[in-house]
């Protein structure tokens, strides 16, 4: 049967997918790469640990449930009422994960077998789910050591931090995880509960890479796709300030050198815009922290930072941070340097050469990363629930000129809205 | 299989290799040095392979080198010094877009592999000395790193434990070794590392892309042919670690929320891949024995995992657990080891760790950073073989072998890692 499709093409590399409405309320995005012996799926709902407070036609005020329960519903997921998924897939040879982020939640599997007998068994087991509170007691013990691992993680650590000073209100300052105590709350009606708001088809998606054949996907689909009522799903925050929270938060933890995470906040965008500011921070950030920057080359001379210094654009539903760190004696003079180095180039324009050299190079990173089947099919799901396809970033990468990033410099990289989280002995 | 796996040898302990895919849409030359380990040099070529992709004679500076670098689609040049056994590989790779994808067609392949080749073979040396500016920024660099182990606590765990597991032998060698050592390195010490390394060492060079190049075998082949080299150890990687008398425990306290743990199992049996199928088994997928048992029946911890230090026939076992809980941990890892000596797991689940060996094998052609590395583990161990070639090798194991397998391994060590006492 033929099912509303669109088709995205990059004529440049000869790479496409196609993106289909299956009538269940289910997108389905399929990235067929000829040649290559891995197919990789994922069977993704957009629901991270940030979206902690809901309400759909059902219901007319927000529900509030405890942080911790979108990864905690993954855990659980995995088991259904007469056997463990993974003894399921391992009858296929396939290796089946999942993941939960601050905005989705995937359950994948890869395989360099037939894929048809997998993906029977993903999109049966997310539509399937059981909880019993002997179950969710028992899962409690894995997460904690879980939460407990990360805990034992500096870097982790110091980057939470610095969502703590950032945010005073947005739940994407609370670990993916959640905490020990947040986690002690959760049972299985609060699970279904969750369950049946975000495992709507409607709010999903099925993205696949590799040597696949579209038809015969819409087939497995087909049989066992359960149709969903859209329950207009609403996902709230409680307002944030545009300022930060807090400036600084340290914490003592044995660390070889201090460690420390740097973030400029600006207000979160949505769709083509957060695509388009996404791009221009790609390019900014190299320029302004990166290895043939100035401020780079004098952090190094003057042995502020080592070559673990980075950067990062940290977006979604609600924030947008540009965020700089690695290992210093000195966290603070080098929050001072960043600044300055910000300051500078607001003052004195970027420079044209390496803006040009770092499209090139970014348009290089792309290219590479459509070799890789496992990244095509998690670009496919997050592009699509950002609102936005793959092709149309590159499209404006191509078109991005030297004055848009300017005009997104002004805006992401505030200079009075930084705040610093430092991990030191 | 649709890859084609050529090797030369251009003589001089001199080998030249390489894949190549029409699917792939990227290329990747690497140049290994491979040497045995050794306390004094190791450290030594850690930080002489982070000197040389810093700069060399004809770009002789950080930044201009790595502008090069992003100007040509962003080629990513990268130094490695890791150990395998009892040898250390050392080297530079360079990676970079295939011709064919470049904007308005710019060849950039020749260019890439030209900086990749100047790294190693024009360094940048001044009388006698490398750019002192770099050799004092990688120095410091080399004992932040050290210092910084620590922060990967999983990581530093296995490092630790590696020190009793592999007691008096190469392999307990750290190749970034100590800050006290990298304090005191010379320049005149590194450059005899960078003659050594260059005149002593096998040389491994890998050319990988989406199609034969020919050209850049070439270039690469002439630029080694004028190298002077004598006193070659040809490696041997098969160095089993002799199994203690009496099992090594060693506790030692940190800045932790949670024990980690690794115990360590030795086998004499060099049937290699039977020891393989049956890690795989114990605990190297989602439904092996360590993981439905230790951590889903038992809630007792969210990681415990088996793998093999092949050439050293070691079998590590990783996990990290409440302190309450390791001693019932350890003895469930030792139950579930002995379950398989009594042969108490279906033919079912061989044939389904076996699946989700082929499986991961396969997925290699995938990649091909992955292909390269394949292959050069073949290589370590003396073939050439696919990772289809492989697989029919793995199908063939028996239950009886898997069980023999699991019986031959002896507890060599157990090294916890604890919360420091108030």
């Amino acid at each position: 049967m033929d099912y509303p499709k669109v088709i995205y093409e990059n004529k440049r590399t000869g790479d496409s997918y196609v993106k289909i409405k299956h009538p269940s309320g289910l997108d389905i995005l399929i990235w067929k790469m000829e040649g290559f012996s891995t197919v990789e799926a994922l069977f993704a709902t957009k629901y991270g640990s940030v979206n902690t407070r809901f309400k759909t036609i059902d219901n007319d005020e927000y529900t509030e449930v405890p942080e911790g329960i979108a990864h905690f519903l993954e855990h659980k997921l995995f088991e259904n009422e007469d056997c463990d998924v993974f003894d399921l897939y391992a009858e296929t040879g396939a290796s089946a994960n999942a993941f939960t982020s601050f905005e989705q939640t995937a359950y994948t599997f890869s395989t360099s077998s037939d894929y048809k007998k997998p993906l029977e068994i993903l999109l049966t087991f997310v539509q399937k789910p059981y909880f019993t509170q002997e179950t969710v007691d028992k899962e409690q013990g894995i997460i904690a050591q879980e939460i407990k691992m990360c805990n034992d993680s500096p870097d982790r650590k110091c980057f939470f931090n610095l969502l703590k000073a950032m945010y005073k209100n947005h739940p994407v300052r609370i670990d993916v995880a959640g905490t020990v105590e947040s986690i002690s709350h959760i049972n299985a009606d609060l699970l279904y509960e969750c369950y049946n708001t975000f495992y709507n088809l409607n709010n999903m998606c099925l993205s696949i890479a590799g040597n696949v054949d579209e038809a015969e996907i819409i087939k497995i689909c087909d049989k066992c796709l359960i149709p969903a009522e859209d329950k207009k799903l609403q996902t709230g925050f409680i307002d944030e300030p545009e300022e930060i929270y807090k400036k600084e938060i340290t914490e003592q933890f044995k660390v070889g050198l201090p460690i420390f995470n740097i973030g400029f906040k600006s207000a979160g965008f949505t769709g083509i815009e957060r695509g388009k500011m996404e791009i221009a921070a790609m390019i900014l950030l190299p320029m302004l922290f990166g290895t043939i920057s100035p401020l780079y080359k004098e952090l190094l001379e003057e042995e502020l930072v080592n070559s673990q210094f980075s950067y990062e654009v940290f977006d979604g539903d609600g924030f947008f941070s540009c965020i700089c760190g690695g290992e210093s004696n000195d966290p603070h003079k080098v929050l001072e340097k960043c600044i300055k180095a910000v300051e500078n180039a607001k003052e004195n324009g970027l420079d044209k050469r390496h803006f040009e050299m770092f499209k090139k190079s970014k348009y290089g990173q792309m290219i590479r990363g459509f070799n890789n089947v496992e990244n095509c099919a998690t670009l496919m799901m997050s592009q699509h629930f950002a609102g936005v396809d793959v092709f149309t970033l590159m499209e404006e990468l191509a078109n991005l000129t030297i004055e848009d990033c300017e005009r997104a410099l002004n805006i992401i990289l505030d200079t009075n809205n930084v705040s610093i989280s430092i991990i030191d002995n | 299989m649709s890859d084609s796996y050529f090797e030369k040898n251009l003589g001089n302990a001199i080998s030249i290799n390489g894949v190549y895919d029409k699917k792939f849409k990227s290329c990747l030359v690497s140049i290994r040095f491979i040497t045995p380990l050794d306390k004094e040099s190791s450290q030594r070529y850690a930080l002489l392979s982070n000197i040389l992709s810093t700069s060399n004679s004809v770009i002789n500076s950080r930044s201009k080198l790595n502008e090069e670098m992003i100007s040509l689609y962003d080629a990513v040049l990268s130094a490695f010094s890791y150990s395998a056994g009892d040898y250390q590989i050392t080297g530079l790779n360079v990676r970079y877009i295939g011709d064919d994808y470049t904007i308005d067609g710019e060849k950039i392949s020749d260019k890439a592999v030209r900086v990749l080749l100047d790294c190693i073979l024009k360094p940048d040396i001044q009388n006698g000395s490398f750019n002192p500016k770099y050799f004092e920024l990688r120095k410091r660099e080399l004992i932040d790193t050290i210092k910084s182990e620590i922060n990967d606590r999983r990581g530093y765990a296995v490092l630790r434990a590696n020190q009793t597991i592999y007691q008096n032998e190469p392999a307990a060698i750290y190749v970034n070794g100590t800050v006290e050592q990298a304090e005191a390195i010379t320049q005149q010490e590194l450059i005899d590392a960078y003659n050594q390394l260059l005149k002593n060492s096998y040389i491994d060079i890998s050319v990988c892309g989406d199609k034969e190049q020919s050209e850049i075998v070439d270039m690469i082949a002439d630029a080694f042919q004028p190298l002077n080299r004598t006193d070659i150890t040809t490696p041997s990687f098969e160095a089993p670690s002799p199994i203690k008398e009496n099992v090594a425990e060693v506790f030692e306290q940190n800045d932790v929320n949670q024990c980690k743990m690794i115990m360590a199992f030795k086998t004499e049996s060099d049937d290699f891949y039977a020891n393989k199928v049956m890690c795989a088994l114990f605990g190297g997928t989602p439904f092996s024995m360590l993981f439905a048992n230790v951590r889903e029946k038992l809630s007792l911890c969210y990681y415990c995992a088996a793998s093999v230090a092949e050439c050293k026939r070691v079998m590590t076992v990783d996990s990290a657990v409440e302190k309450e809980n390791v001693d019932k941990a350890r003895a469930e890892i030792e139950r579930q080891l002995q379950a398989i000596c009594n042969g108490e797991f279906s033919d079912e689940m061989l044939e389904n760790t076996k699946k989700a060996l082929f499986n991961g094998f396969k997925s290699n052609y995938d990649s091909i950073i992955a292909l390269n590395s394949w292959y050069f583990v073949q290589r370590i161990r003396g073939g050439k073989s696919s990772p289809d070639e492989i697989n029919e090798v793995i199908n063939s194991i028996t239950r009886e072998r898997v069980i023999n397998a699991a019986k031959s391994y002896k507890l060599d060590t157990v090294y916890v890692m604890e919360p420091e006492v108030e």
